[in-house]
């Protein structure tokens, strides 16, 4: 009898652009789009036995919101999954695979995502891209990458992982890369799970945590991110700052926030955390972390604040190693 | 030792070394690896065969002389595989054409070993390192009619997939059709065509041609800098 093929779930938030035939684009923006999208790509169902969940469409902003409906389909469906692939904004994709990784923590199936090189709803003004990628690749890299990201979704992997041209990278280690327009995506310390050269090659000594999972369904808090620049001030309307649940401050690893900044911090009374990949000084009534990437830090930021109402300690959170964030 | 011989037992060597190495980043899970390893295997035992069925001064030459022709089959039934799974499958072979190749494979791989079937007749010239085997000439053609469809299929199904993939799948795909194109043209023809007409000088040149494609692999595996 004929192996049957495993059962992967596509979840669709945006990211979902293709060329057609006709070398038009073609993108999900409703639950009815799907059959025609996934006609353009039988060799998926080839690979496993599919099921495309539609979340949002390409105008819709990833966010926290979508992030949570991930969440739940996720936590809904692994009964029945081999594994999970998620497909998202290029521009949301580190954010949403870290926002996986914390509200998924040990979770046992695994999950990948990856997106289209083009997002959006408007492709006037992305017109040049799209003919430029299409000569030198054929494509906008999604079909590429949902073909290797299905075959790595049938596969375990320790934790949620993004695969992006011939990269797969632990969520925690993304950070942009401007130098290649192949591999949007690189590994901070230049680690990786696997590479796709000649077939997909997923290390066979990855850790794997034996820890029971914890699934956190509420909405990740919103935090406002500031880039400190040393001698510009801040200038924040109250109003604004009461939007947020917490402050994110990039500051510089080798001078001290200056004494009006830490002035403003203790005056602001909201959860706040300072970051530098290399080091950071301390401040009074701040949490200082360093040594994982700043995608990370913002995320276990708006995770560690929808935990308060757990009674955890903001602080204590932000500097335990949750989900091997801390690379040193 | 000839030059001639000397690329044999190269180009075999560096076969087998690249099956090894092919076979070692797992064949359980990955069909990809497992039909390369396969076709790079059967390049290593068709490159020594045909070394061995010039060189060896024995009668045993004609056993590895006949055993160039299973390793052919192998060779172009691994290729057509890797052709189907190779970056990826588009189609699934229906289970009763898979049975028809196996079977027929089965056939071809057999016959040589049938005294008088195949092979009626041949000569060994133990001083030039050189021998002649006389065909039944239909069965031979049945042999390079499925040779050639296997052939044919593997370049169609490698052509269609570079029309449908793009980025990283396009350029590999492109690499291997180029360097396997240009082995199976040397092959098909030193080591099937103009053996048909009792020329058996050449037939050193097909195991060499295979070297592109596995250059072409090994490039593919190595060439990324990352850990």
């Amino acid at each position: 009898m004929a192996k049957a093929n495993k059962k992967i779930f596509i979840i669709l938030a945006g990211g979902t652009c293709i060329l057609n035939e006709q070398g038009h684009i073609l993108a999900v923006q409703s639950a009815e789009d799907i059959k025609d999208w996934l006609n353009q790509m039988p060799e998926l169902n080839i690979l496993a036995d599919i099921e495309p969940i539609f979340v949002s469409s390409e105008d819709e902003l990833v966010g926290p919101s979508v992030w949570q409906k991930i969440v739940a389909i996720i936590s809904e469906k692994n009964a029945e999954a081999a594994g999970f692939v998620v497909v998202s904004k290029i521009d949301q994709l580190i954010n949403t695979s870290l926002a996986l990784s914390f509200a998924l923590q040990n979770f046992k199936k695994t999950i990948v995502c990856t997106a289209s090189q083009v997002s959006g709803a408007s492709f006037i003004d992305k017109k040049e891209v799209v003919n430029n990628l299409k000569n030198k690749y054929g494509g906008l890299s999604l079909r590429a990458n949902l073909i290797n990201a299905i075959q790595i979704a049938q596969q375990p992997l320790p934790a949620p992982a993004i695969i992006f041209g011939t990269r797969l990278i632990p969520a925690y280690k993304v950070i942009a890369d401007l130098a290649s327009d192949t591999n949007l995506f690189s590994s901070i310390d230049n680690e990786y799970w696997g590479k796709v050269d000649f077939g997909i090659n997923v290390k066979s000594d990855l850790k794997y945590n034996k820890q029971t999972t914890k699934i956190n369904t509420n909405l990740l808090a919103d935090v406002l991110v500031i880039n400190d620049i040393p001698s510009v001030p801040w200038f924040f309307d109250k109003k604004v700052l009461s939007k947020y649940k917490g402050v994110f401050i990039r500051v510089s690893p080798y001078q001290s926030l200056e004494k009006s900044k830490q002035d403003q911090i203790a005056k602001w009374k909201l959860p706040t955390v300072l970051y530098n990949y290399h080091l950071t000084s301390p401040v009074k009534g701040a949490v200082s972390i360093s040594n994982c990437t700043k995608n990370t830090a913002i995320i276990k930021m708006m995770w560690a604040l929808s935990q308060a109402s757990k009674n955890k300690n903001f602080e204590n959170l932000m500097t335990q190693n949750i989900i091997g964030e801390f690379l040193n | 030792m000839s030059i001639q011989n000397i690329l044999l037992l190269v180009a075999g060597v560096i076969n087998l070394i690249m099956s090894v190495l092919v076979f070692s980043r797992g064949i359980k899970h990955n069909k990809v690896n497992r039909y390369f390893s396969l076709l790079t295997f059967f390049n290593f035992l068709w490159a020594f065969s045909l070394f061995f069925a010039q060189v060896l001064p024995t009668d045993d030459w004609l056993f590895w002389a006949k055993l160039a022709y299973p390793s052919s089959i192998g060779i172009v039934l691994s290729l057509f595989y890797f052709s189907v799974y190779f970056p990826f499958a588009i189609k699934k072979i229906p289970k009763i054409l898979n049975y028809i190749i196996l079977l027929l494979a089965v056939f071809f791989i057999i016959i040589p070993y049938i005294n008088n079937l195949f092979i009626i007749d041949y000569s060994k010239y133990i001083e030039q390192a050189l021998y002649i085997l006389y065909y039944n000439k239909s069965l031979y053609i049945a042999f390079g009619v499925y040779f050639f469809i296997l052939v044919f299929a593997t370049v169609f199904n490698l052509i269609k997939k570079y029309k449908v993939s793009e980025n990283i799948f396009r350029k590999q795909i492109l690499f291997l059709l180029i360097a396997i194109i240009i082995g199976l043209m040397a092959g098909s023809y030193f080591d099937l065509i103009i053996c048909y007409f009792g020329n058996f000088k050449h037939v050193w040149i097909g195991p060499p041609s295979t070297l592109l494609m596995n250059f072409v692999v090994f490039y593919l595996i190595l060439h990324r800098k990352e850990k």
